[in-house]
């Protein structure tokens, strides 16, 4: 570990000397080469997760553009930014990449899609209010694929042998702890927990963001009765110690699909891994999906979203090429075939939905309700937030509140405190 | 005279080349990958880059912002904590046990083996071993403690308080049969004589060990500190692994703070000044050991 890491810094220092040697010079998108029968060849990097369906929408794809050749590469999620922002700064990259647009939008290679989109006459009606949102400068940089909804999923087994009604689609967060509280039963090898809350600071903080709050604000006050919610369900027993979890490296697709948690909050691509734990055989109970609860006053069905876009290298030697599988993916057709696997889209229209919803066959049964979601993004989509705000500063300090080290008051002090310091000084200016 | 010193100046001139091509390939790989590198970060560290585009010359600015960098002096003086807990007790320990193997016991390679065998078992294995003997309710540790009627037993590597000394225990527990292994080869460099001479003049164990062994010893364990400082400064992949620099920033040490800025939040100028400070801070350590040594080591 020490000794990789060592050489991936020499590395990449090596290619730091080499590319500021050559500032301004020959900048070339990407070695591969093409082959001699006209066929063009693509490189794209994907999240590990979404390989398959890339895979399987590329086969499609193929059909009609048998000129292009794409190879995909993908990288563990821990590490995917840092591994394919080196291979990309190195300038043997990628012609394509997936990801959340605001790990990569300080690269400035991001090659601006508004004149492709004209010149395609695509219909971006479909992609909703995310098109103008998530526009920067003005400019449209990256299309979505999906849309990462958080949803709570629920073991209907469970519920069934205690007798207790399913979760509905309108509760509040007090509400969700009671029925927490009523589905927590046992001890040691049969303990049942009333739900699961994933070590990731989004499962604490959501709550406030869903009455609209932003984990940027100068004011941090509604996220004080989130996390306290989360102290108090740990307090409750309802759901597995924060240090537990953290010492175990707990995991929700592995916790859920045991069978012994009641309820479990996460996005929407945990449907995917849920049918393939079906059809693995992992799966062994009846499971549903229903809205995240909100808080009082808020209205029900409101969630929170994070798009995942692809984004095209503004240095490949083949823009066109590249748009094509861009524009295919996250079009349509590519919605079409993420959207049957259980992904919500970025694209929708009616046959998207259709296929979302799939022929009853397939569950969860209740997807319906995800169509008609009012979302929060997750965090604001600017530079640094994700890395200082939530990866370190909701994430350690919130911390130290979940294991009982102090107060939920002085943490949300602190973290107001650190996000001024550590974030706001440097990148809202 | 003259000719016969022309022909013995070209024989040890292609003697020379011979040798340096045989050199060559080491020096390559020294200047590719040691020494080029660590001009660049020098050069880096007083530029704002993110691996991206124009490459910016700010001056001294990054080492002005350490200053008042809480991230950083939380890391520092984690750093430090672990610096002072750990080498001490690394070398101790293998000093005992050294001197206990070499005492002529029973068995002494499997007993050499077994204190060895965790310095060559890959890090991560030995992390996911010790989250499980450190988890705080399955846990062998706090079981036992539960049984002993301790109510409430520390989290370990899940309380801020206990997390460092957790990650230090793991990797004393990690290190000390290197170190045991250099002292073990230092024992066995102390002449018999020395001994014989000393029981003849009535001296006892703990009498030969505090004025023989030791003195004998002191180069050895010289080096091994001025080498355990260095490495418990370069502490990674454990802490990595075994809490990620959590809870909160208990564990956040230097090496993972630099990690963090270079490769999470791509400031590779920012993330070069701090190597740079950590390279200085152990360079001072060094030299305030090798100034010291003259006290205390006996060639």
């Amino acid at each position: 570990m020490k000794r990789r890491f060592s050489l991936a810094a020499v590395i990449l220092l090596c290619i730091g000397l080499i590319v500021g040697c050559s500032n301004g010079g020959t900048e070339k998108g990407n070695a591969t080469e093409d082959s001699k029968d006209g066929k063009v060849s693509l490189k794209m990097a994907v999240f590990p997760a979404d390989e398959e369906v890339f895979k399987k929408g590329y086969e499609n794809f193929k059909k009609d553009h048998p000129d292009i050749d794409i190879t995909f590469e993908t990288f563990p999620q821990q590490q995917y930014y840092e591994k394919i922002r080196m291979q990309l700064s190195g300038g043997d990259g990628y012609d394509l990449f997936t990801g959340q647009m605001d790990n990569m939008i300080d690269t400035g290679i991001l090659a601006p899609l508004d004149d492709y989109i004209k010149d395609s006459g695509m219909d971006v009606a479909g992609y909703g209010s995310m098109f103008e949102t998530y526009k920067a400068d003005g400019k449209v940089l990256s299309l979505p694929y999906r849309k990462s909804n958080w949803m709570l999923y629920y073991n209907k087994t469970l519920f069934d042998e205690k007798g207790v009604p399913y979760p509905s689609d309108d509760m509040t967060w007090n509400e969700f702890r009671e029925l927490a509280k009523k589905m927590t039963s046992g001890n040691g090898e049969k303990k049942v927990y009333g739900a699961y809350l994933q070590q990731w600071p989004q499962t604490w903080y959501m709550s406030a963001v869903q009455k609209g709050a932003s984990v940027i604000d100068k004011d941090l006050s509604p996220f004080k009765d989130a996390l306290q919610l989360r102290v108090d369900l740990e307090k409750d027993g309802s759901i597995m110690k924060w240090s537990e979890q953290v010492s175990t490296g707990a995991h929700y697709n592995a916790a859920f699909q045991k069978g012994n948690i009641a309820m479990n909050i996460i996005g929407d691509w945990h449907v995917a891994q849920l049918r393939q734990g079906e059809k693995e055989g992992t799966v062994k109970f009846d499971w549903d999906v229903v809205p995240i609860p909100h808080p009082e006053g808020v209205t029900k069905n409101t969630s929170l979203a994070l798009p995942v876009s692809i984004m095209m290298n503004k240095n490949t030697k083949h823009p066109k090429e590249a748009f094509e599988f861009l524009k295919y993916m996250t079009g349509k057709e590519g919605a079409e075939l993420l959207a049957s696997e259980g992904y919500l889209t970025g694209y929708m229209d009616k046959d998207v939905e259709a296929a979302y919803l799939g022929d009853g066959t397939q569950k969860p049964k209740n997807l319906h309700y995800f169509l008609e979601t009012k979302e929060y993004p997750e965090y604001p989509m600017l530079q640094g937030v994700k890395n200082i705000v939530v990866e370190q500063i909701f994430k350690q300090e919130g911390e130290l509140a979940l294991i009982g080290q102090r107060s939920v008051d002085d943490t949300i002090k602190e973290i107001t405190k650190r996000v001024k310091d550590e974030w706001a000084s440097k990148y809202d200016k | 005279m003259k000719p016969r010193n022309k022909v013995k100046s070209k024989t040890i001139r292609r003697n020379r080349l011979v040798g340096y091509t045989f050199l060559l390939p080491n020096i390559i790989g020294f200047l590719l990958f040691i020494l080029i590198p660590v001009i660049a970060s020098f050069i880096m560290s007083f530029t704002s880059w993110n691996g991206f585009g124009n490459i910016e010359f700010i001056g001294l600015e990054n080492y002005k912002k350490l200053l008042d960098d809480a991230n950083f002096r939380i890391s520092f003086i984690n750093s430090i904590l672990f610096m002072l807990i750990s080498v001490p007790i690394t070398l101790l320990i293998s000093v005992l046990i050294a001197v206990a193997l070499n005492q002529g016991v029973r068995f002494v390679k499997v007993f050499r083996t077994a204190v060895f065998l965790p310095y060559v078992t890959a890090t991560i294995a030995v992390a996911a071993v010790w989250q499980l003997i450190f988890n705080p309710s399955l846990g062998p540790i706090n079981g036992t403690l539960m049984k002993l009627g301790i109510d409430a037993p520390p989290g370990w590597l899940s309380s801020p308080s206990w997390a460092l000394l957790s990650v230090s225990v793991v990797y004393i527990w990690h290190s000390v049969g290197y170190y045991m292994i250099l002292f073990l080869a230092g024992l066995q460099n102390i002449p018999d004589y020395l001994y014989e001479a000393a029981e003849l003049d009535g001296a006892g164990k703990i009498s030969k060990f505090f004025h023989i062994t030791l003195p004998m010893l002191s180069p050895v364990l010289f080096f091994t500190t001025i080498i355990g400082v260095i490495n418990s400064f370069k502490v990674f992949d454990l802490i990595y692994v075994l809490t990620g620099g959590g809870p909160g920033r208990s564990t956040h040490v230097l090496v993972y703070d630099i990690y963090n800025t270079a490769f999470k939040q791509f400031e590779y100028g920012y993330a070069s000044a701090m190597a740079y400070v950590l390279f200085l801070v152990i360079l001072i350590i060094s030299v305030i050991q090798f100034k010291g040594q003259k006290k205390w080591v006996n060639y």
